[in-house]
């Protein structure tokens, strides 16, 4: 009975041996694997940062100025003016089309088009488009993380 | 006798083991508790005297958890102020070598090192000394190739302004602080900068950009247009502001000339009004003229001693202590108030100056904030104050009614009317995105604003701002022509203004307030070279407006008529 006792006791501790030294390599490279993506995390804020600045750079408006002034030939941007608003009453219409009858008219407090009221206004395109996996696989894009 | 109850006095035969059992457990415990307290004070101890380490993300990696200096973006969240990952280059002399070998090698990289103070530097007993600083990591590639021992590097963040001249009064720029091998500190050097040095460098709050009130294309739009208008009119420099009549955030803010504050200038060796580095906008203290008109005629309007078409005698001229007051051109011998301001009558606004009493005057004045330093973020303004009469008389009363006597600031004009044009409600300047937070007071009553944006509008429309007036935004505006005081202090230069024109827009229900400033123009178009306002400033101001108002989503008041079918449209302000 005796005996027996002691052979338990010593699988017991073989056993728990094993578990604590297991669970001791798992632990140190669990650590290690986190340190590494810590790093790895680090470097990519690291790049994020300076690609950030770089697109400010690039972007910078004295920048964009210049090349625009240089580019314009085949650009053909212009200026931003007050007449560079338009309303949809004077597009030219094909014969028989709808036209909108009722005048535009503009909310003086907020500065936007008030639609007249058997007109939908256009909505402003999304700034993410859903497409589905099905299509995406159609044109050849593989579907991203 | 029983071994269990030994007789008192006998010696104790079975006491002695008893006694050292207790003795063993005491032992026992006492070591026990020697180890408990020998871990806690080990572990404090070492605590005490490790190194202390910056907390970095990566442990044990060199790049830090956060920038060591906030970011700073434009009300859009575009960069203004950033960190670039840089190095410095410094040096073990007592590890080198061949000192001139190696001074001509770093000389070749860095075209502005001396080779022969390098050699001395690399030669000396020393043990350290920095070569230098920042370098970009291209440059470390370079320098690491050279292989030499002795040559090391030490990580620096180099601060950057992508936007370069844009935001140079703005930033102004940094220094190092103090810098060991491991570490260096970036201390504004002044501008927003320095205002929130504090808050840039605290690491708490590093993550977090500060966002400012500018708009870099409104920003961008504005100076363009301002150095077409120095170039055009030969002037020496200008201010512009944009701030929104609400909140008093500035959306654009510039002053010419300019610098880029990657690279600030360190000495300037002419006059000070010409160095590049001297903000205009919110430095510059100057007297702005007939702008101040306005000011006189909304205080009348709102103590109740006029209304708008009240007749004031503008035929007598005003005299006060041995000086009299007049008018530049012929004026009818009585004016309402509107055409006092429409055709900028001196005598006029002296009159109503005079109508309101020393007191009132002032009173008003310092409600809107012309007595005190700006409150705006950058480290200059606090020390711009304005200019007071040191003794302020009735005649002080009288000029200040005009714009004589007081200088301000253009960006304290730009308050003062964003105040007027807020519904009376006072208005304070800020940089920061929604404001500062301050203000609200009523100053003038809601019906005096209103009145005064009308007056505003009349000016533009048939006024001295006529070259001011974009179709659809309803502009209003005071220009003020005011002759430059003598450097000598002799009075004024008889051919040297500068040019300011105060704009509301749109004045039925006011949102953005531009002041520009032109120092010393001139319109040498005609047969005669033309200084005044209506001619340099407001054009200016015209420009401004058209290119602004659509970068900040404003819609011109047109109303477009449809004609005959397939006939032409035409559009018409919808505007009262």
């Amino acid at each position: 009975m005796k005996k027996l006792g002691y052979v338990f006791a010593v699988i017991a501790i073989v056993v728990v041996a094993v578990w604590t030294y297991r669970t001791n390599y798992e632990t140190k490279s669990t650590l290690a694997r986190i340190e590494d993506l810590r790093d790895r995390i680090a470097g990519a804020k690291e790049r994020t940062r300076v690609l950030r600045v770089e697109w400010a750079y690039l972007n910078a408006p004295e920048r964009l100025a210049e090349l625009v002034l240089r580019h314009n030939d085949k650009l053909g941007l212009v200026t931003l003016h007050p007449e560079s608003f338009a309303y949809v009453a004077m597009i030219p219409y094909a014969p028989g089309a709808y036209v909108p009858t009722v005048p535009e008219v503009v909310d003086i407090e907020e500065f936007r088009l008030l639609p007249p009221p058997d007109m939908p206004l256009p909505v402003a395109r999304p700034e993410h488009i859903e497409i589905e996996a099905a299509v995406l696989e159609a044109i050849g894009v593989e579907a991203g993380q | 006798m029983t071994e269990l109850a030994p007789a008192p006095g006998a010696a104790p035969r079975g006491g002695l083991p008893a006694f050292r059992r207790e003795q063993v457990r005491m032992l026992f415990l006492m070591l026990a508790f020697v180890v408990c307290y020998g871990a806690v004070g080990f572990k404090m101890g070492m605590m005490a005297a490790s190194e202390p380490v910056e907390p970095t993300l990566a442990g044990g990696s060199e790049l830090p958890a956060a920038p060591v200096r906030g970011e700073i973006v434009d009300r859009q969240g575009r960069l203004i102020a950033a960190n670039l990952p840089g190095w410095s280059l410094y040096a073990h002399p007592r590890e080198i070598r061949h000192p001139a070998k190696v001074a001509h090698a770093l000389s070749q990289i860095f075209p502005d090192l001396d080779p022969e103070s390098l050699t001395r530097v690399l030669a000396s007993d020393r043990a350290f000394a920095w070569i230098k600083r920042p370098i970009t990591p291209r440059q470390k590639q370079v320098v690491m190739e050279l292989g030499v021992p002795g040559l090391r590097f030490g990580r620096r963040d180099i601060r950057i302004y992508p936007a370069g001249n844009l935001t140079g009064h703005l930033m102004v720029g940094v220094k190092p602080g103090r810098e060991d091998v491991r570490f260096a500190e970036i201390v504004g050097r002044g501008g927003l900068e320095r205002y929130f040095d504090d808050q840039l460098r605290d690491p708490a709050l590093t993550g977090r950009p500060i966002e400012l009130s500018i708009d870099l294309t409104a920003q961008m739009a504005l100076s363009e247009v301002l150095r077409d208008g120095v170039r055009r009119f030969e002037a020496k420099g200008a201010a512009g502001i944009v701030m929104s009549v609400e909140t008093g955030e500035i959306v654009a803010m510039v002053s010419l000339p300019d610098f880029d504050p990657n690279a600030p200038p360190e000495h300037f060796t002419g006059a000070a009004e010409l160095n590049p580095r001297f903000n205009r906008a919110a430095q510059g203290i100057y007297e702005l003229g007939s702008t101040f008109k306005v000011l006189t005629a909304v205080m009348a309007l709102d103590a109740g001693l006029v209304r708008p078409d009240t007749l004031i005698d503008t035929k007598t001229r005003l005299a006060a202590r041995g000086h009299s007051i007049r008018d530049m051109h012929r004026m009818p011998p009585r004016m309402t108030v509107t055409d006092i301001v429409v055709r900028s009558s001196n005598i006029g606004s002296a009159r109503m100056a005079m109508m309101l009493g020393t007191g009132r005057v002032q009173e008003y004045l310092k409600r809107l904030g012309m007595f005190d330093a700006l409150p705006i973020e950058l480290a200059e303004a606090a020390r711009a104050r304005p200019l007071l009469p040191p003794d302020w008389t009735d005649l002080s009363t009288m000029t200040i009614s005009f714009g004589h006597g007081l200088a301000v600031s253009p960006t304290h004009l730009a308050a003062a009317y964003a105040t007027v044009a807020n519904g009376g409600r006072r208005v304070a300047p800020s940089l920061l995105k929604g404001g500062s937070g301050m203000g609200g007071e009523q100053v003038f009553s809601e019906e005096a604003s209103a009145t005064m944006m009308a007056i505003l509008r009349e000016v533009v429309s048939r006024g001295t701002g006529r070259r001011a007036d974009v179709p659809g935004y309803e502009v209003g505006g005071k220009t003020g022509t005011a002759d430059k005081p003598r450097s000598d202090g002799k009075g004024y230069h008889k051919d040297r203004v500068i040019a300011t024109f105060a704009a509301v827009f749109p004045t039925t229900a006011p949102k953005y307030v531009v002041v520009v400033s032109l120092d010393e123009p001139v319109d040498r178009s005609g047969p005669r070279p033309i200084r005044e306002a209506s001619r340099t400033a407001v054009p200016v101001v015209g420009q401004v407006i058209a290119r602004i108002a659509p970068i900040l989503g404003m819609r011109p008041f047109t109303s477009p008529i449809v004609g005959p079918a397939g006939g032409g449209v035409t559009t018409v302000p919808v505007g009262r």
